[in-house]
């Protein structure tokens, strides 16, 4: 399954640069609102302005008369509901009866333009009564609170429940208890591409063409089949080059879903462009999130016990609210060696735009929350922050308490470099004034290794076809978004074959053309696709080394090929150029296609628990990070100096976008550190912009150094894990810990604005002087 | 109790009922009494986004007659010449219409983006007489007689110009939207400095929001563009 492993570190190879990335820099790539839309109609959405009413009255006849209006649907177009597990689709595209949030889509409208979609749009008559609305998870729990879906009395999405050894004596045995409550403020993904998708339909033949911002075609087909009632075959999904993701595409979405009804009912063309206020309003991101954790730990560091209770406000709808809420329990194994675990999950429905799954995926506000405690148990126990965690790592290969396997953890080396390279140990305490430094531990998946929806598919499959030209395409349906996906597969498939990268074309994302994927999400594609493509490169390399052979008079396991050219043994005897081997293959078959598929086995599955798939993998990336950080005590500002960090990728296939895919992600974790949330007034989402939503800029942005670590999974492609999530999660408690590093003070609230830094500090001051006149008194 | 929560539900300021609040739409309204809040930035004037109040004195709800003449006011055109990519050329255009959705919808050069609803992100970036002006704030009509250059216009023919080959090899670019904005605001700074420090680089491209990429390979991008010869 390792296909060739290469010894020399990623420190020695530069890596390649994005076979897609000339098209990027030359404007000539077609995103999805670049597409030739000439013809088409446009597409708007009318939307609730309230946070929680019963439809009384929706009236759009005066809309569906304006002239250049071509169609208007509501609800009573769509009576299905689409989402993401099968057990919890409880929305619809357009609401029906009841709204739940403000901007949850009512009605939409398609017409000739702009201008006069927007005039159709101020002729729909819309009357609700209101409900109760809830927009704190405490306000949606409470007591008599009305319920917004009438199956989930109390506002519970989900409670999750897990224990895992015996956590009473755990907490005997600590030599030190600490519990806090951390709270996370909701954060939003801001990929810089605002929404959009652009469908056709044809009466002729009634097919549906959709091109869409997705990360998911597949899903997004499956969701279209079922809303439209229409049979999966008549519908064709193409992606278009993606601006970014991260989570916020990796479900089909409202406007993708209403984009086709407009179609449909237009008979028509639809192209609807979200405004970036309407993208913030879809969401699907990182719920608020309130931690209660509880650790327990021996004078030497060792965790004996932890108890965690996390209460998600997850938004109006279910999504992919029940993931996120089991993988807040179940990451937080796999990465420490805890011996007893207590989990106890709220997924908490509320009047607020629906949440999803954002990069590092339910396990960043937990792990936030334990790398902050894990701090400051050490500081009381006089322990290094490192010592702290390196008293507690996992050792691969293992299988945690909850059924998780760990073939390969490179956390070890990853402590030791960045604690190198920051000087960590020559620095710390003797910083100047207003200045710190923090660490902290992240983990996270490569690919959940059970699918969402049960097919008995493998888990990816690639094509490969090669011709009289002697090019070699990839047929698969991963999403390229941006992270290098299509790179990777055709360099996975050119080092596979012993030929070089520009033979190599990749085709991704048509479902007309491509073999299905389940699309980029809980960073899957390296993993299994890259898996995929090896396995289809090796297919086709069987068949052009009989070829070969055949030409050659040797035996095929005698040969090689080495830049483009089959050997027999060392080269020494007789070669062949790749064209002409390819040639040889050709004759009396014609042009040559092959599969290659990746599987996930069942035991690499999760445990039988209930929810026990969620968090299971073939492989976790390890992350440290060291961060320096200055504060000013005066305004409150927090600014990042430095960034360390070192991730074990398992190998890293591309080093160069490794690299990149880990500097992103760690100043991701900065933003929602530092600047980032969407704050809602009475529902009124308040940042739904990119000014007030504060996506930190390039001037306040540090050098983030990059330590690659290569642990060599014994099942990823060429030994590869993930590379692109488990950084994220490092960053915020690093700069937490070194807030408190600079200034003595525990924040127990993200993101870190100057506001809460003042307020900590006014606090602090207060109690100061409380002391003193205490003291004076007595 | 039963709201009536109003035609097109304007309850808190119309802002869902214009799913494109932005000032392609806004500016419509403000057109023609010319009462625009116009600034000045860089030397060049572009029209400011944020009027939204103005938005809302156009009248709530009219018939249809008036709609139509709304829509007949608004396509009201001027010719308009200038020069695009080194190409003069001449169109008619809307007097409302802001310089980028005239590149991308008239011109067909769409590798000028718009990632926000004015003025945010800077994807939109294009240089007009060699500074880097947000497309999304400047009508199209101001550039009368100017130069405007897009991504578009920097390779000749498929040789790479210095900053595309350095974001292209260094990976300044992942998912690539905010690239062509990131590129143009480069080049301007590169033209009026050609050895620029990282301060002047950061400065330089604060106005363009990046999501992939953390900035440090931008930085990289520039610094490695600045070191080859033009």
């Amino acid at each position: 399954m390792t296909g060739i492993v290469r010894q020399r570190p990623a420190s020695e190879r530069r890596g390649v640069p994005l076979i897609d990335g000339i098209e990027k820099v030359t404007g000539r790539a077609r995103y999805t609102a670049d597409l030739d839309h000439a013809d088409a109609l446009i597409g708007r959405i009318f939307r609730s302005p309230m946070s929680h009413g019963k439809i009384e009255r929706l009236d759009v006849s005066k809309a569906r008369e304006l002239a250049g209006v071509f169609a208007v649907v509501t609800g009573d177009d769509c009576p299905h509901t689409y989402g993401v597990l099968p057990v919890a689709m409880n929305e619809y595209p357009l609401a029906r009866d009841r709204v739940r949030y403000r901007g949850e889509p009512v009605a939409a409208v398609a017409a000739i333009d702009d201008a006069t979609a927007q005039q159709a749009l101020d002729l729909i008559e819309f009357e609700a009564s209101a409900l109760p609305a809830y927009y704190t998870s405490a306000a949606a729990r409470a007591e008599g609170a009305t319920p917004l879906h009438d199956n989930k009395p109390g506002n519970l999405e989900r409670e999750v429940h897990h224990v895992f050894g015996d956590v009473a004596t755990g907490f005997d045995e600590a030599d030190l208890v600490h519990e806090h409550r951390i709270s996370c403020g909701e954060v939003n993904h801001a990929q810089i591409e605002p929404h959009a998708a652009l469908a056709a339909f044809d009466l002729a033949t009634q097919r549906l063409t959709m091109q869409s911002v997705t990360q998911v075609g597949y899903y997004l087909q499956l969701m279209l089949g079922r809303c439209l009632e229409m049979d999966l075959s008549r519908i064709r999904m193409i992606k278009p080059f993606i601006g970014g993701g991260f989570g916020a595409r990796v479900e089909a979405l409202n406007f993708e879903i209403i984009t086709a009804l407009l179609a449909r009912a237009a008979a028509g063309k639809v192209m609807m462009q979200l405004t970036r206020e309407e993208s913030f309003l879809t969401h699907r991101a990182r719920p608020q999130t309130d931690v209660l954790l509880k650790l327990g730990m021996r004078r030497n560091g060792q965790i004996t016990a932890c108890a965690c209770e996390v209460v998600q406000r997850g938004g109006a709808y279910a999504g992919y609210g029940i993931v996120t809420i089991l993988y807040a329990g179940a990451l937080l194994q796999g990465i420490y060696d805890i011996p007893a675990i207590k989990f106890d999950g709220y997924r908490v429905y509320a009047n607020l735009p629906p949440c999803g799954a954002m990069r590092g995926h339910g396990a960043v506000d937990v792990r936030h929350a334990f790398e902050c405690v894990l701090d400051r148990m050490a500081r009381e126990l006089g322990l290094d922050p490192f010592a702290v965690r390196r008293a507690n790592l996992l050792r691969a290969p293992t299988r945690t308490m909850n059924d998780l396997v760990v073939n390969s953890c490179g956390l070890s080396e990853c402590l030791d470099r960045v604690e190198e390279a920051s000087r960590w140990r020559a620095r710390i305490g003797e910083l100047p004034p207003g200045k710190g430094l923090g660490m902290a531990c992240s983990h996270y998946v490569s690919g959940a290794a059970k699918p969402i929806h049960w097919t008995g598919e493998p888990h990816a499959v690639v094509n490969l076809k090669v011709d009289f030209d002697g090019g070699i395409t990839a047929f698969t349906g991963a999403a390229e978004i941006g992270q290098g996906s299509s790179t990777m597969v055709a360099i996975a498939v050119s080092e596979t074959l012993g030929i070089s990268l520009d033979r190599v074309r990749v085709v991704a994302g048509d479902s007309a053309i491509t073999p299905k994927d389940n699309g980029a999400y809980s960073s899957r594609i390296t993993f299994m696709v890259g898996n995929a493509a090896i396995d289809a490169a090796k297919n086709l390399k069987a068949i052009l080394t009989e070829a070969a052979a055949h030409k050659l008079d040797a035996k095929p396991e005698d040969i090689e090929c080495i830049g483009e050219q089959f050997q027999v043994g060392n080269g020494s005897q007789a070669s062949l150029p790749f064209a002409e081997v390819v040639k040889a293959a050709l004759v009396d078959v014609g042009a040559i296609n092959v599969k290659g598929t990746f599987t996930c086995p069942p035991e690499a599955q999760g445990g039988k628990q209930r929810g026990g798939a969620v968090g299971s993998t073939m492989g976790f990336s390890y992350a440290a990070q060291v961060v320096e950080v200055t504060v000013d005590e005066a305004t409150g500002s927090v600014t990042v100096d430095r960034v360390w960090t070192a991730l074990d990728c398992g190998y890293a296939i591309n080093p160069l976008a490794v690299e990149g895919q880990i500097q992103g992600s760690v100043w991701m974790g900065m933003g929602q550190a530092l600047s980032e949330e969407t704050r809602y007034l009475d529902g009124l989402p308040a940042h739904a912009s990119l000014l007030e939503y504060r996506v930190p800029t390039i001037a306040e942005s540090p050098t983030i150094e990059v330590q690659i670590v290569e642990s060599h999974d014994p099942n990823g492609p060429f030994g590869a894990k993930e590379a692109s999530e488990g950084a994220l999660a490092g960053f915020p408690p690093a700069l937490v810990n070194a807030v408190a590093n600079a200034i003595g003070i525990d924040l127990d609230e993200l993101p870190v604005t100057p506001d809460r830094v003042v307020q900590a500090l006014i606090e602090r001051r207060r109690r100061v002087r409380a002391g003193i006149l205490q003291r004076q008194a007595s | 109790m039963l709201i009536f929560v109003g035609v097109a539900g304007r309850l808190f300021g119309g802002r869902y009922c214009y799913a494109r609040a932005s000032p392609k739409s806004l500016l419509g309204w403000l057109r023609p009494s010319g009462h625009s809040p116009l600034f000045e930035f860089a030397g060049f004037d572009f029209c400011h986004g944020g009027a939204t109040q103005n938005a809302f004195d156009f009248p709530k709800r009219f018939g249809r007659e008036q709609a139509m003449a709304q829509i007949q006011a608004e396509s009201r055109k001027r010719l308009l010449r200038l020069k695009l990519n080194g190409r003069w050329r001449e169109d008619a255009v809307p007097e409302n219409q802001l310089l980028a959705d005239y590149l991308r919808e008239v011109t067909g050069l769409t590798g000028t983006k718009i990632g926000c609803d004015g003025g945010e992100c800077g994807a939109c970036a294009v240089l007009v007489d060699s500074r880097a002006v947000p497309s999304c704030l400047t009508l199209a009509v101001r550039c009368e007689g100017r130069s405007i250059e897009t991504i578009e216009g920097l390779a000749v023919q498929s040789r790479l110009h210095r900053l595309q080959q350095a974001f292209h090899e260094k990976l300044g670019t992942q998912c690539g939207f905010c690239t062509p904005g990131m590129i143009m605001a480069a080049e301007a700074l590169l033209r009026r400095n050609n050895r620029p420090s990282e301060e002047a680089i950061r400065v330089a491209l604060s106005g363009n929001l990046c999501r992939c990429t953390g900035y440090v390979k931008i930085i990289e991008s520039v610094q490695a563009a600045a070191e080859m010869a033009p």
